[in-house]
């Protein structure tokens, strides 16, 4: 482009010069150039035909004489000098030279003007002459030689006048002279008139020459010679002008026909850059559109609901459709009223999560997680999205759920075990109570004989001896002391299952959903009791309760759970430690009063939490342990218990090697509204 | 990308170009003027050659506006310094174009030393003024205009002042594209001077002739005229003004008169030639009558003085009272009509 625009531009400065150079001269200009070098010519040769004329008294006036010289004077000023049309030095060449042939017209203009004074006095004093001589002829004072003398100086000087013999003037002049003395010897009236006729007479002596030169001076001057240079001159520069200007006119047309080509080349070019760019702009802007439907499409296809909305009308602007699958029809009005109230809090706390429960269009609510979006000061519109987290919500709720039941799974093969034994020392005991009864049988019939016998009275002795002897075949003794013990066993048995059975109810607390105050040492005793298996082969428990832990309010079931994951996870650590037959480690929980809330600790002697693992452990689905052993969620689980549930804190000290111990902070008061909540 | 300044100049440049490939003359052969192109003017009309000839009417070409404004003009007394001299004042048209002093009266007074030519048939003159300094009516209106004893004006007074002057300017503008100039104020008074001829004189019938439109005297006179030889300078149309004459040629008349001023040198001062001292442009006797005083100087109150101070300086005759008579009575046969 760059490179057109260059040549474009110096194209033009080449033909703008060009134009500058072809000044073409005016044919106007030209012919009246010629036509007044012409007319001067002209005018030149009727003033030397004229200036003869006169000079031979063919004309009777000088009017002709002086019209031909103003004629030439004005015609100086009829020359277009300005408007010659030729290059700067031929012009001035051609004016110089124009400038010459007026200078001698004016020269010979000057001549003739000198040559008419003279003429003008010697045409009178040749016609005046001899009628002053005339005069003379009849006076009586002059004698005949003097008369003849007189026509004889008439006579000299008029072939003087014709033949400028110049030995005619020294007579004619020598005659004067003599005449001036003959003048000063007449009287008066003679004297006067022959002083007149010498006065002639010496004028034509004088006059004809001045005459005669100014004549020779004015026919001398060759201005034809000079004009016809001029005329030469001129014709041959502008000739010569003319053809640089026709050279020029086709450097012209061929620099017009390359800046044609520049400039139509230049159109193509453009028109076709226009082109391209109109289609690229098509494109782009179908690209554009594309990528916009297919944002669009990806935001409106995605979970997350965006929204924006409009702070001074208080409305959604835009709300995306999924809000209708998510909500049923017509969901904006019913986000609005909600979302109108909850804005400029969720401004002020930007980043938090925050949650709208609204009321969807079957009998269930939707739970919706707002996310506002940055915003500036002064924006008009607040944008952000809505993510359905009512699916999240239910699924969290299965899943806590389906922990509990994998703990209580878990804990199903130790409580069986642990009812097992006892279970199966009661069956023994009651397989001997039977057996023994079974012995005991005859020797109670042959007691009830012995006692029907001694009260008929016949011969108890026998069945006395028979008696005694059976009693001793059963070692009756033995059996005395056996069957109490085994009963007490068998009640100690049942009693155990008893109790596991209650810390089990005790647990899971079945139908407890709302906040209730419990005893916490209660429970975690009893949890303790739940999770026996888990930890009876690795560790023991040390206990610390604090007798005067008032009581908390909270969901049991869902403490329990916490519970009894921490007691969990601390035997695993253990076992991680202590192997198979390490000696046991130790679970220590200790409860106590903190400020306003209660503190439950629990630690383990286990591995610890290792440093990378710290600042995850309470993300779900995070785990150390191996297949079969964890899901991940016991701790996220744990978590959104104590912290959202109860408004407590969850902590943690671990030192790898050493052990860990967890610190579940719960407060005393639970705000009503987040019981009602929480109840809710 | 070029932008479209660029195009449109290259598109301006073509199209000059173009306009210049199209100019006339492409013909390279030297132009020659169209045959009779010369011999149509003008100045190839044969003029009357006998010593005198009638003056002509007006030339009918002239502008009449342009003659109207020029009239104005020559009247206008506001051209003038101080606003009291007009052209009119020294060449009032009621006093046959002259002011009948022996000088004429200019600015504040101040008195020139030459006496005021008359402006009638002053087209008809080869040269203006006494000495003949201006070749055209057009150059001598510059003169009186800004001479500090005449007018005393300047040009650029002037044309401030036709240019402040509404109806002046308007006019101008009017008549000419380039308003209020110089040369159009030249133009406008040297038009309005070529129709102040005074044809239709009783000589100028006679020559047609009617021998009795001049009396017996009257043509005593004319032969006196033309035989004391008065004929060889004033002749032609205008009877004289067509030649510079020296002023003594018979006997030195400045001699005679005393005190020999710079303008009685006459076109000496312009040509500085030695041959041109004392001479003068020959006046015309067109009205000769009526515009005493005579000669450059005005020193000659009467006509019959001046002709016999010609005859004596000039042609070394003496003429006595009877012959003087006879030739004034002949002037007297020159006076034409006045046309305005």
């Amino acid at each position: 482009m760059r490179i057109r625009t260059i040549l474009l531009l110096a194209l033009g400065a080449l033909m703008t010069s060009l134009l500058v150079v072809v000044r073409p001269p005016s044919h106007e200009a030209h012919v009246r150039i010629l036509d007044s070098l012409h007319r001067l010519q002209t005018l030149e040769a009727m003033r030397e035909q004229e200036l003869v004329a006169t000079r031979f008294g063919l004309s009777m006036n000088y009017d002709r004489l002086a019209q031909l010289a103003q004629r030439i004077d004005e015609l100086r000023h009829e020359v277009p000098l300005d408007a010659l049309g030729l290059s700067d030095t031929d012009a001035a060449r051609v004016r110089a030279l124009v400038a010459d042939v007026f200078a001698l017209a004016d020269t010979k203009s000057r001549s003739t003007e000198d040559f008419v004074t003279a003429n003008a006095s010697l045409v009178n004093a040749l016609r005046v002459l001899p009628r002053a001589v005339r005069g003379l002829a009849d006076s009586p004072a002059l004698d005949a030689d003097d008369k003849q003398r007189l026509e004889a100086l008439q006579g000299v000087l008029y072939r003087y006048s014709l033949t400028r013999d110049d030995a005619l003037r020294a007579d004619g002049e020598r005659m004067l002279d003599q005449l001036a003395l003959l003048a000063a010897e007449l009287p008066d009236k003679e004297r006067e008139e022959t002083e007149r006729a010498a006065f002639l007479g010496g004028v034509i002596v004088r006059d004809q020459a001045t005459v005669d030169a100014a004549l020779r001076d004015a026919l001398a001057l060759d201005v034809d010679t000079v004009l016809h240079r001029a005329t030469e001159l001129y014709v041959n520069t502008h000739s010569a002008h003319l053809r640089r200007v026709q050279r020029s006119r086709w450097l012209l047309l061929a620099g017009s026909l390359a800046l044609l080509g520049v400039v139509a080349y230049t159109l193509i070019a453009y028109d076709r850059l226009n082109a391209s760019i109109e289609r690229k702009v098509v494109e782009r802007t179908r690209e554009v559109a594309e990528s916009r439907e297919e944002l669009r499409s990806l935001v409106e296809t995605t979970n997350a609901i965006p929204w924006i909305w409009d702070l001074a009308e208080q409305r959604l602007r835009y709300i995306g459709p999924q809000a209708e699958e998510a909500l049923g029809p017509n969901p904006k009005q019913r986000l609005e009223s909600v979302l109108g109230d909850l804005l400029p809090d969720a401004k002020q706390n930007a980043g938090e999560d925050l949650e709208l429960c609204v009321p969807g269009d079957g009998e269930h609510d939707v739970s919706l997680r707002v996310i506002v979006g940055p915003s500036e000061e002064g924006e008009a519109v607040q944008n952000g999205f809505f993510l359905d987290v009512s699916e999240q919500r239910r699924v969290e709720l299965e899943l806590q759920q389906a922990q509990k039941l994998e703990s209580i799974g878990r804990l199903a093969a130790g409580i069986a075990h642990e009812i097992n034994t006892p279970t199966q020392f009661v069956g023994d005991n009651t397989s001997f109570l039977r057996e023994t009864f079974e012995e005991l049988m005859p020797l109670l019939r042959k007691a009830d004989r012995l006692a029907d016998s001694v009260r008929a009275g016949d011969g108890p002795e026998a069945l006395a001896e028979e008696l005694k002897a059976e009693a001793e075949e059963v070692d009756l003794d033995y059996l005395c002391s056996e069957i109490p013990r085994s009963i007490e066993q068998s009640l100690g048995g049942i009693d155990r299952v008893r109790k596991i059975v209650q810390s089990m109810k005790e647990f899971s607390h079945p139908g407890v959903e709302a906040m209730t105050c419990i005893d916490l040492n209660r429970a975690i005793e009893s949890t303790i009791t739940v999770a026996s298996n888990e930890w009876k082969y690795v560790a023991e428990v040390e206990t610390d309760y604090d007798p005067a832990l008032p009581s908390v309010p909270c969901l049991p079931g869902e403490f329990n759970q916490v519970v009894l994951n921490m007691i969990v996870n601390a035997s695993h650590a253990i076992a991680d430690v202590v192997g198979e037959e390490g000696p046991r480690g130790t679970i220590r929980i200790s409860t106590r009063r903190d400020g306003d809330g209660v503190e439950v600790r629990i630690s383990d002697t286990g591995t610890g939490i290792p440093e990378s693992a710290r600042a995850k452990i309470f993300d779900p689905f995070f785990t150390t342990k191996g297949v079969g052993r964890g899901t991940g969620q016991g701790l996220a689980i744990a978590h959104g218990v104590v912290v959202q549930k109860h408004n407590g804190a969850l902590d943690f000290e671990t030192e790898l090697g050493k052990g860990t111990t967890f610190i579940i902070r719960l407060p005393l008061e639970q705000p009503t509204e987040e019981l009602a909540e929480a109840a809710a | 990308m070029p932008n479209r300044v660029a195009i449109a100049s290259a598109t301006a440049v073509i199209v000059a170009s173009v306009a210049v490939l199209r100019w006339p003359g492409d013909d390279l052969a030297p132009m020659t003027p169209p045959p009779g192109g010369a011999s149509a003017q003008p100045e190839a009309r044969q003029l009357d050659s006998r010593a005198i000839v009638p003056i002509p009417l007006p030339p009918a070409e002239l502008d009449a506006r342009t003659v109207a404004l020029g009239r104005r003009l020559f009247h206008e007394e506001r051209l003038s310094a101080d606003g009291t001299i007009s052209c009119a004042s020294c060449h009032a048209l009621d006093e046959a174009g002259a002011d009948g002093r022996r000088a004429s009266v200019g600015v504040g007074g101040a008195v020139g030393d030459r006496n005021a030519p008359t402006v009638l048939n002053s087209a008809l003159n080869f040269t203006q003024f006494w000495d003949g300094r201006a070749r055209t009516l057009e150059e001598q209106v510059g003169g009186p205009l800004t001479h500090p004893s005449e007018m005393g004006s300047s040009w650029n007074e002037i044309l401030a002042f036709l240019n402040d002057d509404g109806s002046y300017a308007e006019e101008f503008h009017a008549l000419w594209s380039g308003g209020v100039t110089e040369k159009n104020v030249r133009h406008a008074i040297a038009t309005f001077e070529r129709t102040l001829l005074t044809p239709d004189s009783p000589f100028d019938h006679f020559l047609i002739g009617h021998v009795d439109a001049i009396t017996q005297e009257a043509r005593e006179g004319y032969q006196l005229f033309l035989d004391v030889g008065c004929i060889s300078c004033h002749q032609g149309v205008n009877v004289g003004g067509n030649l510079f004459q020296r002023f003594g040629i018979a006997s030195n008349f400045f001699e005679d008169r005393g005190a020999i001023k710079e303008s009685d040198l006459g076109r000496y001062n312009l040509t500085q030639r030695d041959q041109d001292a004392f001479k003068f442009r020959v006046p015309s006797l067109r009205n000769v009558a009526r515009t005493a005083p005579y000669f450059h100087d005005g020193s000659v109150p009467t006509l019959a003085g001046a002709v016999r101070i010609m005859a004596k300086y000039q042609l070394g005759a003496s003429l006595d009272d009877g012959e003087v008579d006879k030739i004034v009575a002949f002037l007297e046969t020159l006076t034409g009509e006045q046309q305005d």
